[in-house]
C-alpha cells in the first residue's frame, strides 16, 4: 500500500506537471515562418487552424519552402514581411499528391482567399521518391479521407502497427508536447534538433560548411533521370492527382494559382530544352486552365545564376520569386 | 587494470551514496522522501527530452551484443 | 526490447506493479524468470533457445562440480568442458564471421566462405556470466547452486541485453528475502531511472550527431572538427553506457535487488589505472580475475610479463566489445597505457619529489592527461577501420 500510495502520488504530480506545461506550451508556441522538417499532424492541424479568410496559401514542395535558406529568405516569408497574408505549407518532398492531401485538409476547415501551388515536372516521374508517397504526417491525417481508387495509387509510408508506434500515435493526441516535438525544436533551434543546429555551428565556425558548399557544385550529369519525357496521361499517379487538385477547388469555389516551377534551363539543357519537355507542360497547362486555374508560368523566368541546382532558388532567386509572385498572385 | 578492484567495492554504496556524486542531484537532495520531487523530477526529465533530446531514433550503442 | 521505448515502459511498469501486489514473496525469484524470458524472447523467440541451452549446460556443470569430493583431474575436465561449450558458442557466433575476413585478408584471396551468422542478442554479456558462475564453483567460492537463484540471475531482465555483468555470490543471496525498499529508495531508484533516460535521450544521442568525423572522416573535416568529435564521442560512449546503466540499476532497485555499479566519474581519473577501475567496472573485474590474474598478473616480479598479460587481457576486454582489429587496438592501446602507468609509477615517481606529494597541479594535470589518452583511444574505438582511424589521427595531429 505504501509503495503504491508513492506511486500514484508521484505519477499524479508528474501528469499535472505535464499538462501544466502543455497549457504554457500550448499558448507560447509561435507560429512558424514554414512547416519544420519533419512536421507534425497536429501542427498541421493547427496551422491550418489559424488561417483565416484573407490568406493566400501556398502549397507545394522544397522551391516554395525555400531549401536550403532560412526560414527568413523563403519567397512566401518575404511577402509575409510585405505584409501580404500569406501561409506557407509547403515541404519538402512535396508534390501532386502530398498538394491534393493537403488542400483536402485545409479546405475541409478553411476557406483561403486564394490558394497557390506549385507544378514540379521532376514529380510526375515514377522514379522521383515523393511520386507515390505521401509525408507520413499527412498520411496520418487525410487517408481516411481518400477514395479507395486514391489509396490505391499510392504507396503507404507507415509500417505495420506496433505496440511503440500505437502508443505513440494515442500520446501524441493527448500530450501536445510531445505531439509537436518536431516543431518545437524547430521554433527553437532553427534546425532538426538542438544536436544538428550545434552541428551546423561548428561546422560554420571549423570551414567545413563553406568548403562542403564550394565542392558541391551541381552538375548536369547528376540531374540524369530526374525528368521523365515520356507523354503524361492520366494514368500518371502526379497527374491523376493534379487533376484531383483542380476538380477539388473548383468544387469548394476557391481563386486558384498554379506556378509551372522556375527551371534552371542553362543546367538542364540536355535533359529539358527538348520537344518533350514542352509538350508535358502544356499538357499540365491545359488541365489546369481547363479547371479554372490561373497558370503563371516561372519555367524559364529566372537566370541560372538564381539557382542552387536545378529547381532550387539563392536567397536573390527567392527575392525575385517574391516580386514576381506579389505582382502575379491578386486574388 | 590491477589486481585491486573498483574505487569502492560492490554493496559498499547504496543508490543514495552514488547519487550524491550525481551532478543533478542537487534537485532532489533534503527532500527524497517526497514522491512529489520525484513526479516533478520525471516531468522535467520528460520535458528536457522532448526539447533537447536528437531527432534520431535511439538505440543502445552496443548492438553487436 | 531498448530501454528507451514506450514497450520497455509498459512492460517495466505492469512488472513492478504485479511484482509488488499480486506476485507472493516467495514466487517473486520465479516470477523474474518469466518476465525475463518474455523480455529476451521480445525481438527474436529463438535467441532464447541459446540462452536456456548454455544455462542448462552451465547449471549441469555447476552441479557436477558441487557435487561429492571429486578427483582434482575430473573437476577441471568438467570445468573445461562448460567453459569451452560456453565460450565456443560466444566465438561461433560472434567471431566466426571476423575470423573468416581476417584470413581471407592475410591470405589476400578467399579462402574460407563468409558465414552469415545474426549474432544473438547479449551473448557477450551472459556468457561471461556463465563462465564466471563455473569458475567460482570450481574456486568454492560457490558453495550453492539453487536453481531458482541461477534461473534468476541468468534471466534477470534490467541487466539482460547490456548488463552490468552480475556476481552470482551478491546477486543470489538478496532472493531468499525480497523485500520492498523504503520510498526514499524507490523514489531515488526512479530518479536514477529519470536520470539515465536524460543521459541517452538528451546528451548521448546528441553527442551522436557530433561524431560524424569519426564515422566518415576526410573532406571536408578539418582539424577542430575531428577534435570535437572527439570530444563528441567521449562523451557520447560515457553518458550512452551509464545511463543505459543507471536504467538497469535504477529498475533492479525497484524491484528489491541491487546490482553492480558500473561507473564511477571515471573521466576524473588521476591515471589510467583508476579509470579503469571506475569505467564499465563489472567488466574490469571480470577480466581482472578471469583473465588477468590466471595469467599471473602483476605477480611473478617481471614487468616484462606483467605488461604482456595486460596487454593480452586487454585485447581480449577489446575484442569482446566487438569482432574487428580496431576493438583489438583500442584494447592495446589501453594496454599500453597500462604498462606505461606501472613503468611510471614504479621508476619515475618515487624518484620525482614533486610527483610523490600530492598537489591541484599534478593532480589536474594528471587527470587530463588521463582523459586525453582514453579520449584519443576512442578514436580506435569508434572508427569503423584501421586506416579509417590513422585518417582521423591525421587529421587531428597533422598540419
Amino acid at each position: 500500500m505504501r509503495f503504491l500510495r508513492a506511486f500514484f502520488v508521484a505519477a499524479f504530480v508528474a501528469a499535472f506537471t505535464l499538462f501544466f506545461a502543455d497549457r504554457v506550451f500550448e499558448r507560447t508556441l509561435p507560429h512558424c515562418l514554414r512547416l519544420a522538417d519533419n512536421f507534425s499532424p497536429q501542427y498541421l492541424l493547427r496551422t491550418i487552424d489559424a488561417i483565416d479568410g484573407n490568406s493566400v496559401v501556398y502549397l507545394g514542395d522544397s522551391a516554395l519552402w525555400g531549401y536550403d535558406l532560412p526560414a527568413t529568405e523563403a519567397a512566401v516569408s518575404l511577402l509575409r514581411e510585405r505584409g501580404i497574408a500569406a501561409e506557407n505549407l509547403s515541404y519538402e518532398g512535396g508534390s501532386p499528391a502530398n498538394t491534393y492531401a493537403v488542400l483536402r485538409l485545409l479546405l475541409a476547415a478553411r476557406h483561403p482567399k486564394a490558394v497557390v501551388f506549385n507544378v514540379n515536372l521532376k514529380e510526375f516521374n515514377a522514379a522521383d521518391s515523393a511520386y507515390r508517397k505521401l509525408y507520413p504526417g499527412v498520411e496520418t491525417l487525410v487517408w481516411p479521407a481518400l477514395s479507395a481508387g486514391q489509396r490505391a495509387l499510392l504507396t503507404p509510408t507507415r509500417g505495420p502497427t506496433t505496440l511503440d508506434s500505437w502508443i505513440d500515435e494515442h500520446l501524441a493526441q493527448v500530450w501536445k508536447l510531445y505531439g509537436m516535438r518536431a516543431d518545437v525544436r524547430y521554433a527553437i533551434f532553427n534546425d532538426v534538433d538542438a544536436a544538428h543546429a550545434l552541428e551546423a555551428w561548428i561546422e560554420r565556425r571549423s570551414g567545413a560548411a563553406e568548403r562542403s558548399a564550394a565542392a558541391h557544385v551541381p552538375t548536369p550529369d547528376k540531374f540524369e533521370g530526374t525528368y521523365d519525357l515520356s507523354p503524361i496521361d492520366r494514368t500518371n499517379v502526379s497527374m491523376a492527382f493534379l487533376a484531383d487538385t483542380v476538380a477539388l477547388l473548383r468544387e469548394q469555389h476557391v481563386r486558384a494559382y498554379a506556378i509551372l516551377t522556375p527551371t534552371n534551363h542553362r543546367l538542364l539543357h540536355d535533359y529539358v530544352d527538348v520537344p518533350e519537355y514542352g509538350r508535358n507542360l502544356e499538357t499540365v497547362r491545359h488541365v489546369l486552365e481547363a479547371g479554372g486555374v490561373r497558370v503563371i508560368d516561372y519555367d524559364r523566368t529566372f537566370a541560372a545564376l538564381e539557382f542552387i541546382d536545378n529547381d532550387h532558388l539563392t536567397a536573390p532567386g527567392n527575392a525575385h520569386l517574391a516580386d514576381m509572385l506579389e505582382r502575379d498572385v491578386r486574388p | 587494470m590491477d589486481d585491486r578492484g573498483p574505487i569502492h567495492p560492490p554493496g559498499s554504496r547504496n543508490v543514495r551514496d552514488v547519487l550524491a556524486t550525481d551532478p543533478l542531484f542537487f534537485l532532489v537532495r533534503g527532500a527524497v522522501r517526497l514522491p512529489i520531487v520525484l513526479g516533478f523530477a520525471v516531468a522535467l526529465a520528460a520535458i528536457a527530452m522532448i526539447v533537447f533530446g536528437a531527432s534520431s531514433e535511439s538505440r543502445f550503442i552496443y548492438t553487436d551484443f | 526490447m531498448i530501454f528507451n521505448t514506450w514497450t520497455f515502459a509498459v512492460f517495466a511498469t505492469i512488472t513492478v506493479l504485479a511484482y509488488w501486489t499480486v506476485v507472493p514473496r516467495r514466487a517473486r525469484p520465479w516470477y523474474l524468470v518469466i518476465v525475463g524470458c518474455i523480455f529476451y524472447a521480445w525481438a527474436v523467440p529463438a535467441y532464447l533457445l541459446l540462452i536456456l541451452a548454455l544455462a542448462a549446460i552451465t547449471y549441469a556443470g555447476g552441479q557436477a562440480l558441487l557435487s561429492g569430493d571429486l578427483p582434482a583431474a575430473q573437476r577441471r575436465a568438467i570445468l573445461s568442458l562448460a567453459v569451452v561449450a560456453i565460450a565456443g558458442s560466444l566465438v561461433t557466433f560472434k567471431y566466426t564471421k571476423f575470423l573468416a575476413l581476417t584470413v581471407n585478408q592475410v591470405a589476400h584471396r578467399s579462402i574460407l566462405p563468409i558465414p552469415q551468422i545474426v549474432v544473438p542478442l547479449a551473448i557477450s554479456f551472459f556468457t561471461f556470466e556463465f563462465v564466471h558462475v563455473l569458475v567460482d564453483i570450481y574456486q568454492r567460492k560457490i558453495s550453492r547452486l539453487a536453481l531458482r537463484d541461477f534461473a534468476a540471475f541468468t534471466m534477470f531482465f534490467p541487466t539482460l541485453v547490456a548488463g552490468p555483468i552480475k556476481r552470482f555470490e551478491s546477486f543470489a543471496p538478496q532472493l531468499d528475502a525480497i523485500e520492498m525498499p523504503s520510498t526514499e529508495i524507490l523514489a531515488l531508484n526512479l530518479y536514477r531511472v529519470a536520470i539515465g533516460l536524460v543521459k541517452k535521450v538528451v546528451i548521448a544521442d546528441s553527442m551522436s550527431v557530433l561524431t560524424q568525423p569519426i564515422l566518415a572522416p576526410g573532406f571536408p573535416y578539418g582539424r577542430a572538427d575531428y577534435w570535437i568529435a572527439m570530444l563528441a564521442y567521449s562523451a557520447k560512449i560515457y553518458f550512452d553506457f551509464s545511463g543505459y546503466s543507471d536504467i538497469a540499476i535504477g529498475v533492479a532497485g525497484v524491484l528489491g535487488l541491487r546490482i553492480p555499479e558500473n561507473f564511477d566519474r571515471p573521466y576524473w581519473s588521476g591515471n589510467i589505472a583508476v579509470f579503469w577501475r571506475r569505467w564499465h567496472m563489472s567488466l574490469s573485474t571480470w577480466i581482472r580475475d578471469y583473465i588477468f590474474i590466471p595469467l599471473g598478473g602483476s605477480r611473478g616480479g617481471s614487468r616484462v610479463r606483467t605488461a604482456a598479460n595486460l596487454f593480452i587481457a586487454m585485447a581480449i576486454a577489446g575484442l569482446w566489445h566487438g569482432a574487428a582489429l580496431t576493438f583489438v587496438a583500442w584494447g592495446l592501446w589501453h594496454g599500453l597505457g597500462l604498462a606505461v602507468h606501472r613503468f611510471w609509477d614504479a621508476a619515475v615517481v618515487p624518484h620525482v619529489a614533486f610527483l610523490r606529494k600530492p598537489s591541484f597541479a599534478v593532480g589536474a594535470v594528471s587527470t587530463l592527461a588521463t582523459f586525453v589518452f582514453v579520449a584519443l583511444g576512442w578514436v580506435l574505438f569508434a572508427a569503423t577501420s584501421l586506416p579509417s582511424a590513422v585518417s582521423v589521427y591525421a587529421g587531428m595531429l597533422l598540419p
